[in-house]
């Protein structure tokens, strides 16, 4: 053991190799930073170029994009209230509302904090017990998805602020459009309208941008109001102190484990991560009801658990071969060009490779401190344009990003669409937040269900009488009925 | 603080400048196409079979054209999007098109037309294998069989989504067999290793190039292969042929234009590919996934031809599986 431990050192620390570490994770985050770039792009772009390098290089190369790139995004959410890459989408909650109160600053400081701390318990965790958390992962059904999923949902009412029955609308239109599209399970298109434009479904992100950045650019335009404080003040990431951290350690702590846990399971990766660790941090807040105000515990959650994700979906692809999300997914190409397979054979094979990319990633993750501090602070001088300017910017910005994600020229008018219903959804006071939640895991608890009963021909007490899906699921019923007695007096006050 | 930025700038331009070097040569074929930036319209995600098929075979076909090839990923609606994209430009040769067995699906079920195309080459040909995990009890696929008989609809296989070539591989199976077995699709194909390694799921249906290192560690056993002949990496393991099914199946990859492309462009392109599916690069990647067993090359002619045979073949299937009934 110790003997593969230097060996994997001897790879990593040379010259070169750091070089292309540091060089990945600066590519990373700026890749994430921009709206329309992002990290699984980024690795898919690069792998031709791992090719003419040495295995270790290439694959520290690609995991070092991988990790600079899941932190990037946030820095656009919280700065520009454009998700920079799809793992930043719960980000926007809390990051933009800091922004706008005049802590920019402190927002991209937890942030990049929480993104580091993320990221090196999962490459902890994966180097110590990978092939058992492997086989664990296994056991994971559909009915234990589906409970993961719906717990995540009753977020949706612990949310709603101001008002349970607004939330709940808000919630189930975003349930509403995750349905459109080609049926997963039977193939046929449904709420097309006959054409051809919505038939690959409603991507989330123009969904997200739509009614974050531009219905606030709207929702702004109108009340013309310069909030100069904020926007003409030089802004430098500004590190949360040891003792804002500690503060913080449960919630960190919770959001790491169920961010390597949810990379480690197949088929969601980061984003759902970070949607999780979003709602449980809520669930266990003293204070939920200021989750969405522009809190550090909103970024925190969300930032910790996407980067945790990243160690955890390298777990099932180095002892299995099977990627835990989609961006190891694009990283098995890099394996691939030098003629390695991943999975149980390569870990048996190959320990010295094995932790030198361990070793790349948790280098990987302290460096991401730096590159964030730079990229961040070349992002933050925009915030120095007036907002009559800087509002048409993020604009462009912003339909840059939404037709990035699949250059598809729907997603323009997705983004529009959810642009106005942003805007109206502002107007009215109906809280966003729950829609996209909706939006982004109604797929996986649509066809987690689906999927699931069709296994079990329809039957349902076999499809909820699983043990871990049981337990989940009760504790996400007993949180629905708790935030319901406990909201009761203040929705009553409401209507 | 401008120092740190200019640092930056530079560092990462060095990076891909050293990189961009390692490019490899070969002789130009001087013409005038292309003159401009070439754009490949893939119809699924980064990092799948056919993105590493198109983004391998485009290494080497950048230095025999000498413009840039943009690999673009428009995913989605089962490839009804890319489709309509590539047909929203013009037939020029700046568009070329991963062509798969999904255009055909789709023009059974009335969401496309593959005939809007014009075949430039096939170029790889997969090959169809059902495995079961290590802790199954069915040893062969006549305990398969038997099971299913006496459980009719028990058993489970699984594939990548609906209405796909898997689906049509594994019903067809069961039709020939006389079983009946449920299908549980999955989004993406990782997610059927998943089902199966977990135990979830029976049976899996898989070209064997991903999950080698799973096979090779006996955490899959592979139980039938659907070619002409046995494979020589799996001695033991019977064709569908041998047991009396006569399938032969595998997901075969290649590439189009839009119908209206001059010939010569078309004759010219197909060309390249030719000589890039030779190039030691691609080939190496062909290797490590088992893809060079079969025989996968077709030029333009064959590869239409082959296009309406297997749309008939396919629409047949669907026919006598009931799917086609509402029409």
């Amino acid at each position: 053991m110790l003997e593969v431990w230097l060996g994997a050192i001897q790879n990593i620390f040379n010259p070169f190799t750091l070089l292309i570490i540091w060089g990945g994770v600066l590519l990373g985050v700026t890749l994430g930073s921009v709206p329309g770039l992002n990290s699984t792009m980024g690795t898919a772009l690069l792998i031709p170029f791992t090719f003419a390098m040495s295995p270790i290089n290439g694959l520290a190369l690609l995991s070092a994009v991988y990790c600079g790139g899941t932190y990037g995004g946030s820095i656009s959410a919280i700065l520009f209230n454009v998700p920079g890459a799809p793992e930043a989408s719960a980000t926007v909650f809390d990051g933009y509302e800091m922004a706008k109160k005049g802590r920019a600053a402190q927002a991209l400081g937890y942030a990049v904090i929480c993104s580091c701390l993320g990221g090196i318990f999962s490459v902890v965790i994966m180097t110590l017990i990978s092939p058992f958390l492997a086989k664990i992962a296994l056991t994971f059904s559909q009915p234990e998805y589906f409970a993961l999923a719906i717990t995540a949902l009753t977020l949706i009412a612990s949310l709603g602020g101001k008002g349970l029955k607004k939330a709940m609308i808000a919630g189930l239109f975003g349930l509403l459009m995750a349905t459109v599209g080609i049926d997963p399970m039977t193939g046929d298109p449904r709420f097309t309208f006959g054409g051809k434009a919505l038939i690959g479904g409603i991507n989330f992100i123009p969904a997200i941008i739509g009614a974050f950045a531009v219905g606030e650019i709207l929702a702004r335009s109108e009340s013309r109001i310069e909030q100069k404080e904020v926007f003409l003040s030089k802004i430098s990431t500004k590190l949360p102190k040891i003792k804002e951290i500690i503060k913080m350690k449960w919630l960190v702590l919770r959001s790491a484990l169920i961010g390597t846990w949810i990379g480690i399971l197949p088929g969601v990766g980061a984003t759902t991560a970070a949607f999780v660790g979003y709602a449980e941090a809520v669930r266990w807040s003293k204070h939920p009801e200021k989750f969405g105000t522009g809190i550090p515990e909103g970024i925190a959650a969300p930032e910790t658990a996407n980067n945790a994700a990243t160690g955890g979906a390298m777990v099932p692809l180095l002892t299995l071969g099977i990627p835990g999300s989609a961006t190891t997914a694009v990283i098995i190409g890099g394996f691939l060009v030098h003629g390695l397979q991943p999975g149980p054979m390569l870990f048996i094979n190959q320990p010295k490779l094995m932790y030198s990319i361990f070793l790349a990633m948790l280098l990987a993750n302290t460096l991401m401190l730096f590159a964030g501090l730079g990229v961040a602070k070349v992002f933050s001088n925009f915030r120095r344009i007036r907002y009559s300017i800087l509002g048409p910017c993020i604009f462009i910005f912003a339909a840059i990003g939404s037709y990035g994600i699949r250059n598809d020229p729907t997603d323009l008018w997705i983004m529009f669409f959810f642009g106005v219903i942003g805007y109206f959804m502002k107007k009215y006071n109906y809280p966003i937040a729950p829609m996209i939640i909706g939006l982004v895991l109604g797929n996986l608890t649509e066809i987690s269900l689906r999927r699931g009963m069709r296994m079990v021909d329809y039957d349902l007490s076999a499809f909820l009488f699983r043990p871990i899906a049981g337990i989940i699921l009760i504790i996400a019923v007993i949180s629905i009925l708790y935030s319901i007695i406990r909201k009761k007096p203040k929705v009553l006050e409401e209507d | 603080m401008k120092g740190k930025v200019i640092f930056t700038v530079l560092l990462v331009s060095l990076l891909t400048l050293s990189l961009a070097g390692f490019v490899f040569g070969q002789a130009p074929k001087p013409k005038d196409y292309p003159t401009r930036a070439i754009e490949v319209v893939v119809q699924y995600g980064a990092g799948g079979g056919s993105d590493i098929f198109v983004r391998s075979l485009m290494m080497p076909a950048r230095s025999v054209l000498k413009v840039p090839i943009n690999v673009t990923n428009l995913t989605g609606g089962a490839g009804v999007k890319a489709s309509t994209y590539v047909l929203s430009q013009p037939a020029d040769g700046y568009t070329i098109y991963n062509f798969s067995p999904e255009q055909l699906i789709n023009t059974i079920f009335g969401r496309e037309n593959y005939k809007d195309f014009a075949p430039l080459c096939m170029v790889q040909q997969d090959q169809s294998i059902f495995y079961v995990r290590a802790e199954s009890p069915f040893k062969t696929i006549q305990d398969v069989i038997k099971y299913a008989k006496e459980n009719p609809g028990k058993l489970q296989f699984t594939g990548t989504t609906a209405a796909s070539p898997d689906e049509v591989i594994i019903m067809l199976f069961a039709k020939k067999a006389g079983i009946k077995v449920k299908y549980i699709p999955f989004d993406a194909a990782p997610e059927t290793h998943a089902a199966v390694l977990g135990g979830h799921i029976d049976i899996l249906h898989e070209e064997p190039g991903v999950i080698m290192s799973l096979i090779e560690s006996k955490k899959l056993r592979p139980l039938i292969v659907f070619t002409e002949k046995r494979l020589d990496k799996f001695p033991d393991v019977p064709t569908a042929r041998e047991l009396g099914y006569d399938i032969t199946m595998g997901r075969w990859r290649g590439l189009s234009v839009k119908k209206g492309t001059p010939q010569e462009i078309i004759n010219y392109l197909a060309d390249v590919f030719k000589k890039c599916s030779q190039d030691p690069s691609y080939k190496a990647i062909e290797k490590a996934n088992l893809l060079d067993l079969r025989p996968g090359w077709k030029n333009p002619e064959e590869f239409g031809k082959f296009w309406d045979e297997e749309y008939m073949r396919y629409k047949e299937i669907f026919e006598e599986l009931g799917y086609l009934k509402k029409k």
